[in-house]
């Protein structure tokens, strides 16, 4: 039986998807989607999915939202026309063909979900059985990093090379600067716009508190909600919070952003290869040092998250001479 | 009507609705950050889907709810890559806008052109900054 809490929020998801897809301007729909992972948080919690509501709230609506509000801010006006241009014959066409589609795609994709609602997974037997095989007790963490450890590294890898691509993108002598080993990108310690005074003041105050919560975050995820993509969103955001209030991390990015970013994954590979040589197969662990290598895996991957999502923030800043 | 339908029922509607609604507004809108934004709306329609189906026994399903998660840092690599491609983007169609005045001061100014598509369409053969 549904509750008139589910209809609610279902019609809010709806009606704030409605604010993020509809609207021309560029503030109004960055704000819808800040509005919609909100909502969307809410959802979760209600179907039961704590680590899946951490997750969206650090790094859905927190990060992402960031970034999205920091582009509009700074371009608040789409250059051209915002939307499609009403073709010169028949004005009515494509809104007609478009409906037409929208409406098919929805009513055989709502088909196909219904079809498969009607059928439980079989792999709960199996996951029950190996979990406590893995070394950690938190079921969501022991799948991440022992049943799909491959994607996880693989995931992580994405992050990092997200971040090598969009520090690629960077003007200026590439990414050192020539003749040394600091990390080349003039945004690391380029001046950030002004702020009004409380912001510094709370961002000071809040450091030490989101770095508690993010290293919290990491080590509770072994036996309660939480883990490392959540651990270093929050560890990214706090970075974020102090840059923004103007604190001086430039020296400390320039030496420290690359190897932070590659060594989690670096510290993977190398973990998953103590299984061929051990003898057993690529990226399994026995359950006596299971917990040990799970943990210190971990400890660096948040470090590279955290790395990763605070340079895609860095270089959202145009290089010197672009606006 | 609605006391008929079950929970998990009732979000994979709204899912259905999210993701269709996000991936029509994707091929029709021109705007680059809309285009992101869509393309996050669906891929949050499509974890809502997971997640409801994930909800359906009485512990949540732990492989589902890892494939969302995961789900949301691929969306997170890929939307920060987009903005900050937009940036660079627009970025370069400032320095253009900025630069073309001075080299054919007849032409129309950058803040009148938008009845033209593209800030780039006219300019581009006048003369380019670099």
């Amino acid at each position: 039986m549904i509750s008139s809490l589910d209809i609610t929020l279902g019609l809010a998801v709806l009606a704030v998807t409605g604010l993020c897809l509809i609207p021309r301007s560029r503030l109004v729909i960055t704000m819808g989607f800040l509005a919609l992972g909100i909502v969307v948080t809410m959802v979760w919690l209600r179907l039961d999915s704590l680590d899946v509501a951490l997750a969206e709230a650090a790094i859905g609506t927190g990060l992402l939202s960031a970034l999205m509000v920091w582009l509009a801010v700074r371009s608040p006006e789409p250059p051209g026309a915002g939307g499609m241009q009403p073709s010169p014959r028949l004005p009515w066409l494509r809104p007609l063909i478009g409906l037409a589609c929208g409406g098919t795609l929805a009513v055989v994709a709502a088909a196909v979900w219904f079809r498969v609602d009607q059928q439980l997974p079989a792999w709960q037997a199996g996951v029950e059985d190996q979990m406590p095989d893995t070394g950690v007790e938190h079921p969501i963490t022991g799948v991440l990093l022992a049943f799909r450890a491959y994607d996880t590294l693989l995931e992580s890898a994405i992050l990092m090379l997200t971040a090598a691509a969009v520090l690629a993108l960077c003007r200026g002598g590439g990414l050192s600067d020539p003749g040394t080993h600091r990390l080349g990108v003039h945004q690391t310690s380029a001046p950030m716009p002004p702020v009004p005074s409380a912001l510094p003041w709370a961002a000071r105050l809040l450091a030490p508190a989101l770095m508690l919560l993010g290293l919290w975050l990491l080590f509770a995820g072994s036996a309660e909600s939480g883990g490392a993509f959540q651990s270093g969103a929050v560890l990214a955001a706090a970075f974020i919070l102090l840059r923004t209030s103007h604190v001086s991390l430039g020296a400390a990015t320039a030496h420290w952003l690359r190897p932070v970013l590659v060594g989690g994954v670096v510290v993977f590979i190398l973990a998953g290869l103590a299984g061929p040589v051990l003898g057993l197969p690529w990226l399994s662990w026995q359950p006596e040092w299971a917990f040990a290598a799970v943990l210190g895996v971990e400890v660096l991957l948040t470090a590279g998250i955290a790395a990763g999502l605070y340079t895609l923030f860095l270089t959202l800043e145009n290089p010197e001479g672009v606006r | 009507m609605l006391t008929g339908l079950d929970t998990i029922t009732w979000y994979l509607m709204i899912a259905a609705a999210v993701t269709v609604f996000g991936m029509v507004r994707l091929l029709l809108v021109r705007d680059l950050l809309a285009r992101l934004i869509a393309l996050d709306v669906t891929g949050i329609g499509v974890l809502l889907t997971l997640v409801a189906l994930a909800a359906r026994s009485q512990a949540p399903d732990a492989v589902l709810q890892a494939l969302v998660i995961t789900g949301l840092v691929i969306a997170v690599a890929f939307t920060g890559l987009g903005a900050v491609l937009i940036r660079r983007i627009e970025g370069a169609r400032d320095d253009d806008d900025a630069a073309v005045p001075d080299r054919a001061p007849d032409e129309q100014t950058p803040g009148a052109d938008s009845e033209q598509d593209h800030g780039l369409s006219p300019h581009d053969q006048g003369g380019d900054p670099q």
